[in-house]
């Protein structure tokens, strides 16, 4: 068997609307005709038990990376293998629908994660004391601050009990004791031989989480390796105004 | 341990397999479905209430018109009774079409983080419409029936044929505008356009008779209209009369051709949904 929860292997990932197809009509009606190269050709191979961080700038790659590794985006070329059970954290903000309760918005997201009812009545209960949103989950999402929907969507991937964890920018939600509980959350995820993948503008959250960082930019992986000097490159790079 | 490959071009998804999968969801489906149904009119200050109320300002609003200024269709007591039945149908499809396509582009964050059928997306919308039809026609038995004059007869047994039959013509047809519209977001345009069309052209605000001295083709046009052979099947069903054969028949053809056809094209196309979200 393989060493490598994760493998990501030549995947390419073209965004080509549909006027693009139809000559000269693309052009002349729509603006964002355009194809546009989300990922030409990444190869990544995430070993058992990794956190890994993933850093670039806008429109570098990030989240069509992590959407095809969660499975939802299929890749034009290349293949990716994903051995475990996924959970990605619901890219917070919206919740399933916000004229619900948080309870029944709990309810849809593990449901939707493909748990039998069973199997998600058990999980109300730890989610609601996770999200720390006490009498709040039984009024409608569209109450809530954005810090509160945060805090449900992260207690509801976490308590899901992934084997890996996708996250595509967050984690600064809640006050200094519930991030300090979801850090911990994420560390004991890692600990369980678990893996975290990381995508996020806070660099220092790489640093705090992360055993690799990968920095994308044109849809290439421009390098991969420990935190701070990855990091280090990524900032020399930005400052030189390359590509600006 | 769960293995999953995402492959650049993997062979079209056995269909059988993905049904399987689908029931799978089905608790997804259900708490979806119950989630649009209490979330609708969730910041009404009447709540749920109004699922009742809508189909009765419905038959209120027609009765008004059709009943009173208009002067009901000359001799035809029934034409209140024949005219909603179409109406609340009619309904049924138009808002699952259009809520079906809403639904999968409205749930971009859904549809880019989880893996799931998509299907449950249409699935979840036909179910409320389906509430909001059952609704309208038991108001319809309390308030319109009565005043017409129309009792149930054992034939309302078989209300659940056309009903049926007509679901899976509508979510073949849903699920054919929503693969149409996800990839190009004009097609969202045209259906308001496309269904109104469609409801003045079936038989609806309008009785047979209008058409009997037209030409041959005209009617063959009118009969060879899917939502005829549905009208035809539930008005039958809804008065106590015998459903007619033909239109059972045809109902059913209809119905299974464009299941086949949505479902399979949805099917086939679900993967690269996200692409345009």
């Amino acid at each position: 068997m393989s060493d490598y929860a994760i493998e990501v292997r030549g995947v390419r990932v073209t965004y080509r609307p549909f006027s693009s197809k139809v000559p000269l009509f693309g052009k002349m009606l729509s603006r964002s005709g355009q194809e546009v190269h989300a990922l030409s050709g990444v190869d990544l191979a995430v070993p058992f038990g990794e956190a890994i961080g993933i850093l670039g700038r806008n429109g570098a790659g990030k989240s069509t990376l992590l959407r095809v590794i969660a499975g939802t985006l299929e890749p034009d070329a290349g293949t990716v293998e994903v051995r475990g059970r996924l959970s990605t954290l619901l890219a917070l903000g919206s919740g399933f629908n916000a004229d619900l309760t948080g309870r029944r918005n709990i309810w849809l997201g593990c449901l939707a994660a493909g748990l039998s009812r069973k199997e998600a009545a058990a999980l109300v209960d730890p989610i609601i004391e996770f999200s720390e949103l006490d009498s709040a989950v039984d009024r409608p999402l569209n109450t809530y601050s954005s810090g509160m929907v945060a805090r449900l969507g992260f207690a509801i991937g976490v308590s899901l009990q992934p084997d890996i964890l996708i996250i595509d920018e967050v984690l600064a939600v809640g006050d200094a004791s519930f991030r300090d509980k979801s850090r911990e959350a994420m560390k004991s995820l890692v600990g369980r031989a678990g893996n975290l993948i990381i995508a996020s503008h806070q660099l220092k959250v790489f640093i705090e989480l992360c055993d690799r960082v990968v920095w994308l930019d044109g849809g290439r992986i421009m390098e991969a390796g420990a935190p701070g000097p990855t990091i280090k490159a990524y900032r020399r790079f930005i400052k030189s105004g390359m590509g600006r | 341990m769960a293995t999953t490959t995402v492959e650049a071009h993997p062979g079209a998804p056995g269909e059988t397999g993905y049904l399987r999968r689908l029931w799978g969801w089905r608790s997804f489906i259900r708490e979806l479905a119950f989630g649009n149904i209490s979330g609708r009119h969730a910041g009404d200050f009447l709540g749920v209430l109004w699922w009742v109320i809508n189909p009765l300002l419905m038959t209120g609003v027609y009765f008004l018109v059709f009943g009173v200024i208009l002067g009901g269709r000359r001799g035809d007591p029934a034409f209140l009774a024949y005219l909603l039945a179409g109406v609340f149908t009619f309904r049924f499809m138009s808002q699952t079409m259009s809520g079906s396509a809403k639904a999968i582009t409205g749930s971009s964050k859904l549809i880019t983080t989880i893996v799931f059928p998509r299907l449950v997306l249409p699935l979840a919308v036909m179910i409320e419409a389906m509430t909001a039809l059952l609704v309208s026609l038991a108001t319809f038995y309390f308030l319109v029936a009565p005043i017409n004059d129309i009792w149930p007869s054992l034939w309302l047994c078989f209300l659940p044929v056309p009903l049926l039959l007509h679901s899976m013509f509508t979510l073949g047809l849903a699920t054919l505008t929503a693969r149409l519209v996800v990839p190009i977001r004009d097609v969202r345009n045209f259906i308001p356009h496309l269904t109104r069309m469609w409801f003045y052209l079936s038989p609806i605000l309008w009785t047979l008779d209008r058409i009997e001295e037209s030409s041959g083709w005209i009617q063959g046009l009118v009969m060879s209209n899917p939502m005829y052979s549905y009208l035809s099947l539930y008005r039958t069903a809804l008065m106590g009369r015998p459903l007619e054969p033909l239109q059972l028949a045809l109902g059913a053809a209809w119905g299974l051709v464009f299941l086949l056809i949505g479902v399979s094209s949805f099917i086939r196309n679900e993967r690269s949904m996200a692409r345009y979200l």
